[in-house]
């Protein structure tokens, strides 16, 4: 075999092996229903029973049956707050679980003061593991919950009568600010408010200072899948639940696996897939053809 | 709570420990909610106080209000503590036990967390017997008490005059109960009821100056009333009316311990040109430091002398003017700054002193006041300390015995320490350098390299040759830079090595006219044998034998042979042969 059929040969082995790996290994993507690692929901999704949605138009009509998780670590835009907003007001029991993402764009437009601190909670004392991974035992009894574990979290701030707030953080929390790990003068502390539920319009807003409590790796620490539920049948049982996943940053994985997705559909096309098939043919049988002309030009020169 | 409040104190303890940022933190956070706790459980402690005289003046509604108020402070309590023990616990268990102290520590909070429990716990039950004796009371007969005063406004001092009727749920009047009156909870008289179950009494209003205070009206069941009557009391407020006084204080000058201090002031007083001669109180950090009269114009001037221990730093300067009768009294407070006057002292010394030596220290102690007199002055030099005195100058002096040490050179410290015996001045120091060359060493090191120089030049002098080259032959390595190498032969060589050197420079030369081949001023002999051996092969073996009879006789120790200059010859001709065809 000449060099550069050889060449040729392992580039094709290398793209079609890269090619299926890519396309059947699993997401990696955090959140991701279908991600079966430490950082997926896949054990969540399955737990609540929960139907993913990559759009926000894929809001069910009516909302007074619905639950939606949202995530929110991707910018909403303006056409999604007000779907989000109308979803509320249709008697949805929006779940927003975010930490350090855009949480505050939607509780800015509804006009509540309440925020997401944005920086990390940390509880020295009582925690799992390390700090950053503190257990809230002071949760509302309405719940039925002793103890949950948070995850690089971070707290409410500028909490007031309009919300109520159902779980608070330790005495020895406190918000790192600074974030040099440790608590400096000035840092708020403990008791902070971890989740908080308010009334807007005929439907409830469910605010969790951390949405790690979604991934495989955290759903079965302590009461953690309990909370979970309580917080779904806060609005009635019954509901169907929906996780956006739109706003979770995609990995490079998942890029590649668009690209692929992409590429399958394109050869897809009617006018596309019989000229490839016969390029793909003309390739395969090209050896036959220098075979049996070589043995011609023998058999004339014998 | 005295008793509990130790809780702090053992937690400040523990915080003296070496303690990770985190575990710093966790202490630190414990005794803060200690600190709530502790608190809490005061203002439980006061509330279940006031119920109790509330009961006790058969007040069971007003009683109830309180108790509820400690209820909630209660339960605030219990989970504070619960949260604390739970912390104590987990820290305990993070940390384990390193030392006996540890242990004692954590033993002593424990007993004081279980201290409080118990305090919580006594707290609850006094509430509930409260409660359940509130309940009680709530099924006696309500009384109802009137209050009327003539005025709504009075001067202190003055006299007004208080009515009103106390009467059951029915209306009928109660004859012959006592009723005490209080302003702002100060018992300023009590009267009976009269047949008709009115009252009526004049008192003196307080000398107290605030603007608004409450008067109140209390009915107190006493003997068989207390189980048939419920206690009543009815409030109105009384605008006092009095002269206000101020005082504004200023400082001269800077504040110094051991220094006077003027303090100077005016008292005004509302409405008044002339406030009168007034007393006026000054008192430092708590401390009373003067005591005098103002003029009658309301002016002051106090002289204060700071104590001579007086800490350097922020001091609270406090002048009172006590109230007098319809003059309300006045207070104003400063912070001072008290400081201490630095001195300068400058050190006079050589940079560079030979060791051993008497060290002369020569130096001055000055202020912004002047010379400082009589300090005392302390010079340190490797340990060594001398002490003495400054002068009315201020000048000082000091020597100090230098010795030997082990070093060549060694830089040593001068530091002197000035104490002033005026306490307003505070103490310096002043250090510099001073370089000491130990002579000794200085001697030992010179001596050793003068014999290291004589014994590198009796090992390292250049071999005397047995034999000189003469003068005649020309030496290739000593010729000056030219064109070709006979010119540059210079040195004359003499002798059989002479002959034979010129024999094979001729053949050099030869070669060079021939062949064009020239010798240059680095050429070795091989180099030159090569580069003709390259132009004509055929003279190779004759030239190469006599460039190694030249090598040998400029290079080899061995002597010369009169047969070596022969053969040489012979091989030079044997080479004119070859090149002349």
């Amino acid at each position: 075999m000449r060099l550069i059929n050889l060449l040729a040969a392992s580039l094709v082995v290398f793209l079609v092996s890269s090619s299926l790996l890519v396309w059947f290994y699993p997401t990696t993507r955090d959140f991701d229903p279908e991600n079966p690692f430490w950082n997926g929901s896949k054990n969540s999704v399955k737990l609540i029973e929960a139907k993913p949605i990559d759009n926000l138009n894929e809001l069910p009509e009516s909302s007074e049956k619905a639950v939606l998780i949202e995530i929110p670590y991707e910018p909403l835009s303006e056409q999604e707050l007000v779907k989000l907003s109308d979803f509320l007001t249709d008697e949805g029991v929006l779940i927003l679980m975010d930490d350090y993402g855009y949480g505050n764009m939607l509780l800015e437009h509804l006009d509540l003061s309440v925020r997401f601190a944005n920086t990390p909670l940390l509880d020295p004392l009582f925690c799992y593991k390390n700090k950053w991974l503190p257990k809230i035992t002071n949760v509302s009894q309405t719940l039925g919950v002793e103890c949950i574990v948070l995850n690089h979290a971070t707290a409410l701030v500028n909490v007031s009568k309009e919300v109520e707030v159902v779980a608070w953080s330790s005495s020895f929390s406190f918000l790192d600010t600074d974030g040099d790990s440790y608590w400096s003068e000035g840092e708020p502390i403990g008791p902070l408010p971890v989740s908080a539920l308010t009334r807007v319009g005929g439907g409830l807003l469910i605010l969790v200072s951390d949405p790690s409590i979604l991934i495989n790796s955290m759903i079965d620490i302590e009461d953690n899948r309990m909370f979970l539920s309580a917080l779904i049948d806060l609005g009635g049982r019954g509901r169907e639940v929906l996780l956006d996943t739109s706003h979770v940053p995609e990995t490079t994985l998942e890029e590649a696996k668009a690209v692929l997705k992409s590429v399958r559909d394109f050869l897809a096309l009617p006018c596309i897939t019989p000229p490839v098939v016969a390029v793909i043919i003309v390739i395969a049988t090209r050896s036959l053809w220098s075979k049996a002309r070589g043995e011609q030009v023998e058999r004339r020169a014998g | 709570m005295e008793d509990y409040e130790g809780a702090e104190d053992t937690l400040a303890k523990l915080k003296g420990a070496y303690l990770t940022k985190d575990v710093e933190y966790i202490v630190w956070r414990i005794a803060n909610l200690t600190s709530d706790l502790i608190d809490t459980l005061n203002e439980t402690e006061g509330l279940l106080s006031e119920a109790e005289t509330l009961l006790d003046q058969r007040m069971p509604d007003e009683a109830h209000a309180k108790l509820e108020k400690a209820s909630i402070l209660i339960g605030k309590a219990t989970l504070t503590l619960n949260e604390i023990e739970e912390a104590v616990e987990t820290l305990c268990g993070r940390l384990g036990i390193r030392s006996t102290a540890d242990a004692k520590a954590r033993e002593r909070l424990a007993e004081l967390m279980e201290r409080l429990e118990e305090l919580l716990d006594r707290y609850r039950t006094l509430m509930e017997e409260l409660r359940s004796e509130a309940k009680e009371q709530r099924s006696l007969t309500p009384t109802y008490l009137t209050l009327a005063c003539n005025t709504t406004e009075a001067f202190v001092g003055s006299a007004i005059s208080l009515n009103g009727t106390l009467s059951d749920e029915l209306g009928q009047s109660l004859p012959n109960r006592e009723i005490k009156v209080y302003v702002d909870n100060q018992l300023i008289g009590k009267t009976v009821t009269g047949p008709d179950g009115s009252y009526e009494l004049t008192v003196i209003v307080p000398y107290i100056y605030k603007d608004v205070v409450p008067l109140k009206a209390v009915f107190v069941p006493v003997g068989e009333d207390r189980d048939v009557f419920a206690g009543s009391a009815a409030q109105t407020y009384l605008h006092l009316l009095f002269y206000r006084t101020s005082v504004i204080i200023s400082i001269a000058g800077d504040a110094h311990p051991g220094m006077p201090l003027t303090v100077n002031g005016t008292i005004n007083v509302e409405n008044h040109t002339q406030p009168g001669t007034r007393p006026v109180i000054i008192s430092l950090d708590d401390q009373v430091v003067y005591e005098g009269l103002s003029e009658a114009d309301g002016r002051f001037r106090a002289e204060i002398r700071l104590a001579n221990d007086t800490a350097e730093g922020t001091h609270r300067l406090v002048v009172r003017v006590p109230p007098n009768r319809t003059f309300s009294g006045a207070v104003s407070a400063m912070e001072i700054l008290v400081t201490r006057i630095p001195i300068n002292v400058t050190v006079r010394a050589p940079a560079v002193t030979l060791a051993p030596c008497k060290l002369s220290i020569r130096g001055s102690v000055s202020s912004e006041l002047g010379a400082v007199v009589g300090a005392s002055v302390v010079v340190v030099v490797d340990g060594r300390t001398v002490e003495t005195n400054s002068s009315a100058n201020g000048e000082f002096e000091a020597s100090i015995n230098l010795s030997l040490s082990p070093f060549l050179l060694k830089r040593e410290k001068i530091v002197v320490h000035v104490a002033p015996k005026e306490p307003w001045l505070s103490p310096g120091y002043v250090s510099r350098g001073v370089v000491e060359v130990n002579t000794f060493s200085v001697g030992l090191l010179s001596a050793s390299a003068v014999m290291l120089g004589l014994t590198l030049y009796t090992r390292l002098r250049p071999p005397i040759t047995p034999e000189k080259p003469k003068e005649g032959a020309r030496l290739p390595e000593e010729a000056e830079e030219e064109e070709t190498v006979v010119t540059r032969v210079e040195r004359r060589l003499e002798g059989v090595r002479a002959q034979l050197l010129d024999t094979y420079f001729s053949c050099v030369r030869l070669l060079s006219e021939r062949l064009g081949v020239s010798m240059g001023s680095s050429t070795t002999l091989r180099e030159f044998l090569s580069d003709v051996s390259l132009r004509d092969g055929a003279i190779v073996k004759p030239f190469s034998k006599l460039t190694s009879l030249a090598e040998k006789a400029l290079y080899s120790p061995h002597p010369i042979q009169p047969s070596d200059v022969k053969e040489a010859r012979k091989l030079l001709e044997q080479v004119r042969r070859v090149l002349l065809g």
